[in-house]
């Protein structure tokens, strides 16, 4: 009896031969499999690259110091979780009663460290988050970067890893950027930069670049005369800074970052570390993904085992007749399929970790920080390579099993074996489909994520065990066609052992791309839910703002920008580029200060909330409920109250809460009677734009919200006069007043999350005032504007107006998502690049098969077109079931993905947007009409035209 | 003693008015060291014959026995395993495995055995040499040998181990007279040296080295006969 290792030797032996004997379908093979694992493969040595541990983390941030300490809280204790000081617990509990309250210090001063610090410690100020804003010339006008002021003669920062990539320290006025800021400011060591805005202009020498190994992307100039603005301190202690040091500190309200501390177990509460049935469902997701993504491989790389069997099917009937058994021939087979699997797994995690070392600096730079050096992650890596084995595996079993049943006398004789077989896979297959059908109806039902996912494979799967059948049933039609067409359809239903793999190769890709791209476009379609909508699309505008500050004491800003000249000096850069440009201000309002009535609060600070309301009669259902009242209450209600008042109000009219503003309140509304800013804003036109005019002229209001409208034609606005405690950081309602003001209601989707257009007379009644540090204009021009544009515009812009006191720069209203849009034309494109391929090797393969009728044709006098219009019927015939098939496929498979995803959704209210069924058409087109015929002209080009002459074949 | 044994075989190829009777009810026994020659005419039943002598198809009705025991009585299991142990085939193309060199093609069996690969190089070359093929033509693989080497790479296989029964079919049909006299030669030899061999010919003087020559017709054994010194004298006797 034979070993199994012998057998597994000369199975792989032989595997290794043929592969290299066909180094072309080996290639496609392996590149089949190994694309997925290639992706895989550059994330996870990406991944475990550029994350740092704590140990890293630490070195990076502190280099050869003790620690790095933050005062998060002055003078008041808090507790310290981990060795960072990440999420810090403040005691917010109140005083007990009489007890007075300490008032606690603003910031600690260096002293106050140090006396918290063991004796002869060093601190020198340090900052984490890049310094105070400042404004410099830049190539390209004036710009930001961060200013910070270290005495960098100081070691403790060069100990802190602050590297010189070129130059040296500061001296008197000079300054050191870091290679960001030198990079975005194209300056090097030697050059000036020049500060702007402030009293005059600042000019400092650059005497050296410096890397920040932890914030490669910060744009900071660092000199000892700039303002400290630092975070913390680096702290350098004579031994070593201990957990007691720490506590100490954590007492006066400062975190400590320390390398001592690493050792320490993090002390977080448990429960912010378990796993959130989230977790669970993310972990569901992603396998769901895996195998999907593994049952799209092994549809695509079958085919070519399928084929290479079917060439081979003589070497195993010799096999056989040598005393092979079915499961050594079968192994012979897997052999090929393991055999590639692990070719590709090796060649995709060396490239990938390749490519992961050459796009490290790039790397670095993304993400902002130095990597530790290349790493590779092994564990995930290994389980790729037995991923990628058992995707070979996979791939070749329906041909090993092929393989292992081949008729050895008919397969010696070089005669075709009779078809059987069709009707056992179309019962298989449709048992299969029912099976998935099935699966999903009871995931759906039951909530089953696990079923929903073997619902989708088991529909797959069925679609293309039905494959051959539907080929042999379809080639029956061929009688009325004429005869390259008849030939095509017919040779596909006889060699269904090549085409339906093909096909099922394209039906997989096909169903994979459709199912995401419905999922993207109806993502697409509720992200655009969300988004708020003012303006219509395609609208220019301009901003302005005031680049002064604000008086701290009384929140306004300290100068008043002169708008009109600001504007004007707009306007005439803007006529650089654009033609007759005319500029209409567009006045945007906000609640200020307790809405004009100060005068009832003379004693106390207040400030005014503003809410539109809807009369009691027009309330949603829903807040009436069991479940309304809990969740008003800031409770959570049980399911069974939320899903019969969520099952209630969706039979509710007045539970379109979509109308009735986002519940932030009302803020940055428009003002104005212009027509045009009007129209612009509410899209009416005509008699009902005069109508909304002049309402807004008599002091009324245009709200999206027609449920807030009263029977009376007014909106009644909710004035809540708030008391903010500083002392807890609470606040309370004092005073609540109503203002009812004329209105009319326009389109729900219209007027962005306030819901509120209003008219300065209504303004002015709700105690509303124009922004004072910002204005913005609707810009009308004859020319055609687009992104270059916009983009020359604002580099006119960019030096800034008003001598520096104001910023500008011009916007295009833009809803569209572009990232959607080429994410579904990758997919597509992937897609028809796949089915485009699989359709010309099938093809190529079945012309092949037909060699000697092709030669019989040629006898009896075909004309050498005839082979073209052949393979370009059978590449049409191909793409065309593919296509459909997998498209049927991907919709039912959207179905269920659909179910999936709107199931957590449907139980709250106010109602999320559902994932519906947004059909993505420029996909169905390109995948069902372009590939077809791009197919069909590629094989009309690439087919040889001359019909073949018999040749010995070995 | 009798290596292969048919016992009242018929096939029928399909069924109702698409029946097609390739044998009917043919006896036929070869003897350890005997060498026989079946003839006819295409279709006459000949491949047919040798397949089910080989186990690679099953007879419609009646046995075949190979060493005595009742190919119908194994599995596919024990089928293949009595394939890579007493049967040898050698058929006209030749029919190597193509990624395969000379010698792995002739081990082939042994190896599908679960012999070490190194035991059967060593049985493998010694039987290419047996055929008159150097360790150089054994490391070849099957497209850089010639038509003739290739056949005496498929007989080597046929003979390799300790087999008892060869079947050729048409084995000398894709090669010149001269070397196929010599693969006629080298399986006489095996026969002698205690083998029972069944050749299937259309070549009278290639059925003079048998022992017996069998005609088949329509699928009946029509006449047995020893060879003559004339073999066109048989085909005529067989005619009439």
């Amino acid at each position: 009896m034979g070993s199994p290792m012998g057998g597994l030797r000369l199975a792989l032996r032989i595997a290794r031969r043929e592969a290299m004997r066909y180094k072309g379908r080996s290639v496609l093979s392996i590149t089949l499999l190994g694309i997925p694992i290639l992706g895989v493969a550059i994330g996870a040595s990406a991944y475990d690259t550029i994350d740092l541990s704590a140990e890293e983390t630490a070195e990076q941030h502190l280099g050869e110091n003790d620690a790095y300490i933050e005062p998060v809280s002055p003078g008041e204790p808090i507790t310290q979780y981990t060795w960072d000081g990440q999420y810090p617990w403040y005691d917010m509990t109140a005083p007990a009663e009489g007890e007075e309250e300490e008032a606690a210090p603003a910031s600690l001063t260096d002293m106050e460290v140090l006396a918290a610090l063991p004796v002869g410690s060093w601190v020198v100020p340090y900052d984490l988050y890049g310094g105070e804003e400042a404004q410099v010339e830049t190539p390209d006008g004036v710009g930001g970067i961060g200013v910070v002021g270290y005495d960098l003669a100081d070691r403790t920062y060069e100990a802190a890893g602050l590297e010189y990539l070129e130059g040296s320290a500061p001296v008197r006025d000079e300054v050191v950027l870091t290679a960001a800021a030198a990079e975005y400011l194209e300056v090097g060591v030697g050059d000036s930069i020049t500060l702007v805005g402030g009293a005059s202009d600042e000019e400092h020498e650059v005497s050296g670049i410096i890397e920040v190994p932890w914030d490669l992307n910060g744009r900071y100039a660092i000199a000892s005369f700039f303002p400290d603005s630092s975070s913390g301190w680096l702290v350098d202690v004579p031994e070593e800074l201990t957990y007691e040091d720490a506590l100490a500190l954590n007492e006066i309200g400062v975190t400590v970052w320390a390398t001592s501390l690493l050792d320490r177990p993090s002390t977080a509460p448990d429960d912010d570390f378990v796993m959130s049935p989230d977790d669970d469902y993310l972990l569901t997701i992603y396998a769901l993904i895996v195998v999907v993504v593994v049952m799209e491989v092994v549809l695509l790389a079958g085919p070519a085992f399928a084929i290479s069997t079917r060439r081979r099917s003589r070497e195993f009937a010799l096999m056989s007749a040598n005393g092979a058994t079915p499961a050594q021939i079968r192994n012979t087979v897997l052999a090929g399929g393991a055999l590639f699997g692990i070719i590709a797994a090796v060649a995709a995690i060396a490239i990938g970790v390749a490519a992961v070392a050459i796009g490290m600096p790039w790397l670095e730079q993304l993400f902002g920080h130095r990597s530790a050096g290349l790493r590779v992650l092994p564990w995930l890596q290994a389980a790729l390579v037995a991923v990628a084995i058992g995707t070979g595996l996979l791939s070749a079993l329906a041909a090993a099993v092929s393989a292992s049943r081949v008729n050895v006398v008919a397969a010696l004789m070089g005669r075709t074996p009779g078809r059987k077989g069709s009707k056992r896979w179309l019962v298989i297959g449709l048992v299969m489909v029912g099976a998935g059908i099935a699966s999903g109806l009871a995931g759906i039902t039951i909530w089953n994520i696990q079923l929903m996912a073997g619902a989708i494979v088991l529909l797959q799967l069925g679609l293309v065990s039905c494959t051959p059948a539907i080929l042999a049933l379809t080639a029956r039609l061929g009688r009325w066609l004429p005869l390259a067409p008849r030939m095509a359809l017919r040779e596909a239903g006889r060699n269904r052992g090549s085409a339906a793999p093909a096909i099922a190769a394209v039906l997989g890709v096909v169903a994979g791309g459709m199912a995401f791209s419905m999922v993207v476009a109806a993502d697409n379609v509720r992200m655009e839910s969300h988004a708020e909508h003012m303006l219509p699309q395609g609208s220019l505008t301009l901003n302005l703002y005031n680049q002064g500050d604000y008086d701290p004491e009384t929140g306004e800003m300290v100068e008043q920008l002169d708008w009109d000249a600001a504007a004007d000096e707009a306007a005439v850069k803007l006529g650089q580029r654009l033609d007759d440009p005319r500029i209409t201000a567009i006045p945007f309002y906000d609640p200020v200060g307790s809405c004009g009535r100060e005068a009832e609060f003379p004693d106390e600070e207040v400030y005014c909330d503003l809410a539109l309301l809807r009369p009691e009669a027009n309330m949603c259902s829903y807040w009436s409920s069991p479940a309304g009242q809990v969740a008003a209450e800031g409770n959570r209600p049980t399911e069974e109250e939320m899903a019969a008042a969520v099952d209630a109000a969706r039979e509710d009219p007045r539970c379109d809460e979509t109308a009735a503003g986002d519940g932030y309140g009302i803020y940055g509304v428009p003002a104005s009677t212009d027509p045009d800013i009007v129209a612009a804003y509410t899209e009416l036109e005509g008699e009902e734009l005069d109508a909304a005019v002049a309402l807004l002229e008599d002091g009324g209001v245009i709200v999206s919200d027609p449920w807030a409208v009263t029977d009376a034609g007014t909106a009644v606005f909710e004035q809540t006069m708030q008391r903010y405690d500083e002392g807890d950081g609470s606040s309370e309602a004092v005073a609540v007043y109503e203002v009812e003001l004329p209105a009319m209601a326009v389109d729900k989707e219209l007027l962005g999350y306030s819901g509120v257009f209003l008219g300065p007379g209504a303004a002015e009644r709700l105690g509303m005032a124009e922004w004072d540090w910002g204005r913005t204009y609707l810009v009308e021009t004859s020319t055609v504007v687009d992104s270059a544009v916009v983009e020359g515009v604002n580099e006119d812009l960019g030096g800034g107006l008003a001598d520096g006191g104001a910023a500008a720069d011009v916007a295009m209203t833009d809803y569209n998502d572009p990232f959607t849009f080429y994410v579904m034309l990758a997919v597509a494109g992937l897609c028809a690049l796949i089915t485009l391929g699989s359709t010309a090797v099938s093809t190529g393969l079945i012309i092949a098969e037909q060699r000697q009728d092709m030669t019989t044709l040629g006898a009896v006098g075909a004309g050498p077109g005839l082979r073209k219009r052949f393979a370009m019927w059978q590449t049409v015939m191909i793409a065309l079931f593919g296509a459909v098939l997998g498209t049927v496929a991907g919709v039912l498979g959207y179905a269920l993905i659909r179910e999936a995803l709107n199931r957590p959704l449907q139980s709250q209210y106010p109602f999320e947007t559902l994932y519906g069924w947004e059909l993505p058409w420029a996909n169905f087109a390109i995948i069902l009409l372009a590939v077809p015929v791009i197919a069909a002209i590629g094989a009309l080009v690439f087919t040889k035209a001359r019909l073949p002459s018999e040749r010995r074949l070995t | 003693m009798t290596v292969l044994h048919l016992k009242g075989v018929s096939r029928v190829h399909g069924s109702g008015e698409n029946a097609v009777n390739a044998l009917i009810d043919t006896d036929l026994q070869i003897a350890a060291g005997e060498f026989v020659a079946i003839m006819g005419p295409s279709g006459s039943g000949k491949s047919t014959l040798l397949n089910l002598a080989g186990g690679l198809d099953a007879p419609t009705s009646g046995e075949v026995l190979v060493e005595g025991i009742v190919l119908a009585s194994l599995n596919k299991k024990k089928l293949a395993a009595m394939r890579r142990r007493s049967v040898g085939y050698v058929f006209q193309d030749y029919n190597l495995v193509p990624s395969l060199t000379a010698a792995e093609n002739a081990a082939l069996p042994l190896e599908l055995d679960g012999t070490g690969t190194g035991k059967a190089r060593k049985l493998a070359l010694a039987a290419l040499e047996e055929v008159g093929l150097d360790a150089k033509q054994a490391d070849r693989f099957p497209d850089e040998l010639s038509g003739g080497q290739a056949q005496r790479v498929a007989i080597a296989r046929a003979l390799i181990g300790d087999r008892r029964l060869v079947l050729a079919d048409e084995p000398t049909g894709a090669l010149d007279s001269t070397t196929g006299e010599e693969v006629l030669k080298l399986l006489r030899r095996r026969c002698d040296a205690g083998a029972a061999g069944l050749l299937v010919t259309h070549d009278a003087r290639h059925a003079g080295w048998a022992d017996r020559v069998v005609f088949l017709r329509d699928g009946r054994v029509v006449d047995t006969s020893a060879p003559l010194p004339d073999a066109e004298t048989l085909l005529e006797g067989a005619e009439s």
